[in-house]
């Protein structure tokens, strides 16, 4: 996806950032273990909030004491234990960036995009094979997305709404997702997909007007106060949907997520001269978060 | 049900902090804010529950405080006089309908708050006044289902062809506090300019003063 769910780090206790670290880690770790070494490249923040949410949600996660190989000069950190919650959003991860990297060579066709499709071809059959009908409405939103797309169509309300139903059929596909949390967090994400949807398209707007692609921002002609209400609507209704749940031991992590770490982003998307975090988020650019 | 746990405070709180959760929570799983939602059933009954247990916790303590069972709910009065039952709503509602096509506008209303947006779409779809009624609720539609630029569009149109009308206006306004939150603390405190300007407004001040007077 586009690593626009993540938390506003100056923001966390040090518990909680070495908790998102180790749930960073730990998906790592998995997709690793799951489906290989090339793949780990493709993981990203949002699925990293995934399998954060997920163990929230399902009591907390267990950590261990842990290196990673790469950047072993760091020393050992708390990683997340492999769990069910980690499984589930590592497939995710796959299965998004696969369709990521579809998009993109059918955007660009250029070799990166290309060859980054063919490293995840293996993976991505086998999660498509685990997963068989979250893969199948997962193409259906991207085909209907891409519909949309061809047809140029001047709404942002259409696009975002494929996008946020992808979103929502991950959530609520969810094996470890409790029944009675079920509709919650299916509006939850269904409005944090919309918004990850508007909030890219925001910020690809002068790369899509020079390259003449969609973006419904362009479409509609819509100026920045316009995109700043639609997605603070939408990330007010994704919270009405947090609000509801019952997240038991309660997560701090998850809390500032949601309350703080994507207003925070939103607001260095739409006004990047007025936004100066002293934190993390702030200096980490986007393609980082890929 | 553990009234303490659904309130979120420790057994040995005491009535202010059960008092301050209470109303935390009331305002979080208000009826207002889910009005035109999906979730609006959920929220209701979570409500429910934050009632009952504060009902329970006030009661258990009552010879200590001054707070009754029956007073429980009137103790809420901090927010004006209104009680936070769950059927209660403390937004104002307009007088029903009474135009051409009613009978089809109160059957797409009843449709919506059953959350049947595609029959009542279809009803509002056959109904040729496109009057300010109609707007508001293909407005409500699109707000439940998610489709927040047309809603908007729609919900306006209506305020602005009838703004007298409670129901119109009420939407419109919560509609426009959601998109645009005046104060939302935290997080936008970062900006260094309100930090410096104080800085150097001091530093201007002690110049000033020390040099002149």
């Amino acid at each position: 996806m586009f690593g626009y769910i993540r938390p506003l780090e100056c923001e966390l206790k040090v518990r909680e950032q070495a908790e998102y670290r180790a749930f960073y880690c730990g998906l790592c770790k998995t997709i690793g273990t799951r489906y290989g070494l090339c793949e780990r490249l493709s993981l990203s923040y949002d699925c990293a909030f995934l399998a954060a949410f997920l163990s929230a949600l399902s009591g907390g996660a267990a950590f261990y004491r842990g290196n990673c190989m790469p950047r072993c000069y760091r020393g050992g950190r708390p990683i997340a234990s492999a769990s069910p919650e980690l499984d589930y959003a590592a497939d995710v991860n796959v299965l998004l960036a696969w369709y990521q990297s579809c998009d993109d060579v059918l955007d660009e066709g250029r070799l990166p995009a290309v060859v980054s499709r063919a490293a995840l071809r293996r993976a991505f059959h086998r999660a498509a094979r685990r997963h068989a009908a979250l893969d199948g409405e997962i193409r259906g939103c991207v085909s209907r997305l891409r519909e949309i797309e061809k047809k140029n169509v001047a709404s942002t309300d259409e696009p975002s709404d494929a996008f946020g139903t992808l979103l929502s059929a991950v959530i609520r596909r969810a094996p470890m997702l409790p029944q009675g949390d079920a509709a919650a967090c299916g509006w939850m994400f269904y409005n944090l997909g919309k918004w990850v949807y508007l909030i890219d398209a925001w910020d690809d707007r002068e790369d899509d007007k020079k390259r003449g692609g969609y973006n419904p921002f362009l479409s509609t002609n819509m100026d920045a106060d316009a995109a700043e209400f639609l997605l603070n609507v939408t990330l007010a209704e994704a919270e009405k949907g947090y609000d509801l749940l019952t997240i038991d031991p309660p997560s701090g992590l998850i809390e500032n997520i949601m309350r703080l770490g994507m207003r925070s982003v939103q607001r260095r998307v739409l006004r990047p001269e007025t936004a100066a975090c002293a934190g993390r988020a702030q200096r980490t650019g986007k393609g980082e978060a890929r | 049900m553990n009234p303490y746990k659904v309130l979120g405070v420790s057994e040995n709180a005491t009535q202010e902090e059960i008092r301050a959760a209470y109303l935390e929570l009331v305002k979080k799983y208000h009826p207002d804010k889910y009005a035109d939602n999906p979730l609006k059933e959920l929220a209701g009954e979570k409500l429910k529950e934050i009632n009952q247990a504060y009902e329970m916790l006030t009661k258990k303590q009552n010879t200590t405080s001054g707070y009754g069972p029956s007073g429980a709910r009137g103790a809420s009065g901090a927010y004006g006089s209104s009680s936070y039952g769950p059927g209660y709503s403390t937004r104002e509602h307009g007088s029903p309908y009474s135009g051409p096509n009613a009978a089809e506008f109160a059957r797409a209303r009843s449709l919506i708050n059953q959350n049947n947006l595609n029959a009542a779409r279809a009803i509002l779809d056959s109904v040729p006044t496109h009057n300010a009624e109609w707007n508001y609720l293909y407005g409500i539609i699109y707000l439940r289902q998610g489709w927040y630029e047309k809603a908007y569009a729609c919900i306006s149109r209506a305020y602005e062809m009838n703004p007298d009308n409670a129901d119109y206006r009420s939407a419109y306004t919560y509609l426009n506090n959601s998109g645009r939150p005046y104060a939302r603390s935290n997080g936008g405190a970062f900006n260094s300019d309100t930090c410096c300007d104080a800085c150097s407004l001091l530093m201007c001040l002690n110049c000033c003063c020390g040099g002149g007077c």
